[in-house]
């Protein structure tokens, strides 16, 4: 993937949130968004031990967060 | 991360109050209110443990992980987490590849492999006025590996508390070195191979540090790293029932970033001996640099006439300076049933591209001197899928189980560039955890 490509597909991803659509929410409206099923990682062991894992057996990390050391996974 | 943590605290603790309080809490605890959150969760203290077998294919790695995190509150300002990890290794896992008529042959470690890692790290938040900061200190041993890391995280609130910024920075300083038995004709005497007969060294290096058991560290292998990650993140409340999160990390790696274990096969080598092995390979040589870029949008969306089920949708697009890029999609249904019953089943797609110096095997030399095999470096893609199912009992325990499958094969990616079939393998994963909170 050459340059350009990277950042144009950069671009696209970061032009969701140039689409206009979010509503104004009174705290009373958030009720639904504040479930433990809506939690961006609802299983926090669980997600460590995944993306671990992933990181192991793949050449791509991050983008979940910063965090951690290395190791030495075969 | 700590917005994470402040989403997932809060909801925690709604299940401890009453429907009005609980309510109130949960409203607060959305991304971007998270200050109020954390105080409100701070008031209690949870402990959370998991159990988890993973097993590959072809007699190759088993590890049996066990994790344990305790949140301990001080007051409505500060909390304390502290984290540990245990990963009890077996197994083998390949080394090089050998031509064999016009095909990669896989050479692997024997089922050689044992191995400990121990992990520990510890962290406080602060919450202030506009958002928290946090603070989180760590080590990880292992008999080949150390690492000693730090990272720092920061939550702003703003656009009235419907957007939030998060942003970190993480440093690991590490070492990484190879263990390997005394081969079979060395003379034994006491903790030491007292003669390397056949190990090639490189000139003025024998072995210096030698571990009991026949065990030595190699002196021709190994080395420091250091690695440095930056991320940027924004989280976006767009109506009642969606939110939208983007991060994009930068990841700085510079030392001794090869394998320790691993060889490419290179015809025309100098032969190269070990354990009575001898043949024209290198050890795995990749360059002293890498920068790693990812971009990552998670979906959250709610659905109340589905009995209040929530979908995750994620993608990841993953770029570095050796070559790779990658794909990854996450799709997540978590439903609850009846009586604090959850199912939730998920699906992974993975591919990646292979890193410029990557080869199965080598039948020529390369100008810029680096050489890998590892399968990890090759183009493939991989297809995975689980399930876990969850019970809470008496708003205190919460009791799980979790099963998931990985099959990665060459002819899954979509990236391209050079592989081997030779290198497909699943991998299962078992899970047990248990919550608690008081």
């Amino acid at each position: 993937m050459t340059t350009l490509t990277k950042q144009l597909f950069f671009f696209a991803i970061y032009s969701i949130f140039l689409t206009g659509c979010v509503q104004k929410l009174s705290p009373w409206e958030r009720g639904s968004l504040a479930k433990p099923q809506m939690a961006l990682e609802t299983l926090p062991l669980d997600s460590a031990i995944m993306k671990h894992t992933y990181t192991s057996k793949e050449a791509a990390s991050g983008g979940y967060g910063v965090g951690g050391g290395g190791c030495g996974c075969n | 991360m700590a917005l994470v943590e402040v989403v997932v605290a809060v909801t925690k603790k709604t299940k401890n109050t009453n429907s009005l309080a609980a309510l109130t809490i949960a409203t607060l605890a959305l991304p971007g209110i998270s200050p109020t959150a954390i105080a409100a969760e701070a008031e209690y203290f949870d402990l959370d443990s998991q159990f988890t077998r993973y097993s590959e294919s072809n007699n190759r790695m088993k590890i049996d992980v066990y994790q344990a995190n305790a949140s301990i509150p001080f007051n409505d300002k500060f909390k304390l987490k502290i984290n540990g990890v245990k990963d009890v290794i077996t197994g083998a896992s390949p080394i090089y590849y050998k031509p064999t008529n016009g095909q990669a042959k896989m050479q692997k470690s024997g089922a050689s492999i044992k191995d400990v890692r121990d992990a520990v790290d510890i962290s406080g938040n602060y919450i202030h006025s506009a958002g928290n900061v946090g603070l989180n200190v760590g080590r990880s041993s292992e008999n080949d590996y150390d690492s000693t890391f730090f990272n720092i995280d920061s939550l702003l609130d703003f656009n009235q508390k419907r957007t939030s910024l998060s942003s970190g920075y993480g440093y690991s300083s590490d070492n990484v070195w190879a263990v390997d038995h005394c081969p079979s004709d060395y003379i034994y005497k006491g903790s030491q191979c007292a003669s390397i007969p056949i190990l090639t060294f490189p000139p003025g290096l024998i072995p210096q540090t030698f571990i009991n058991n026949g065990m030595y560290r190699r002196p021709d292998v190994g080395g420091e790293k250091q690695t440095h990650q930056g991320l940027l993140g924004l989280t976006q409340i767009l109506n009642k029932d969606a939110l939208i999160q983007t991060n994009l990390t930068y990841t700085h790696n510079q030392g001794y970033l090869s394998d320790p274990y691993k060889d490419a096969y290179l015809e025309g080598a100098t032969p190269l001996c070990f354990h009575n092995d001898c043949g024209t390979y290198v050890h795995d040589t990749r360059p002293t640099n890498r920068d790693q870029f990812a971009t990552l949008v998670r979906y959250v969306q709610h659905f109340g006439a589905l009995n209040a089920a929530a979908m995750h949708v994620d993608y990841r697009f993953y770029a570095d300076t050796w070559g790779v890029d990658a794909h990854t999609f996450e799709f997540t249904w978590i439903q609850p049933i009846y009586a604090g019953w959850n199912l939730t089943p998920r699906m992974r797609y993975y591919s990646q591209g292979a890193a410029d110096f990557y080869a199965p095997y080598f039948l020529s030399t390369r100008a810029d001197g680096f050489y890998s095999s590892d399968y990890r470096l090759a183009n493939f893609g991989a297809i995975g899928g689980g399930v876990q199912l969850n019970k809470e009992f008496f708003n205190r325990l919460n009791l799980g189980l979790g099963i998931d499958f990985y099959e990665r094969k060459m002819n899954y990616g979509i990236n391209g560039g050079a592989g081997t079939a030779e290198d497909n393998f699943s991998f299962s994963m078992f899970s047990a955890k248990i919550n608690f909170k008081y």
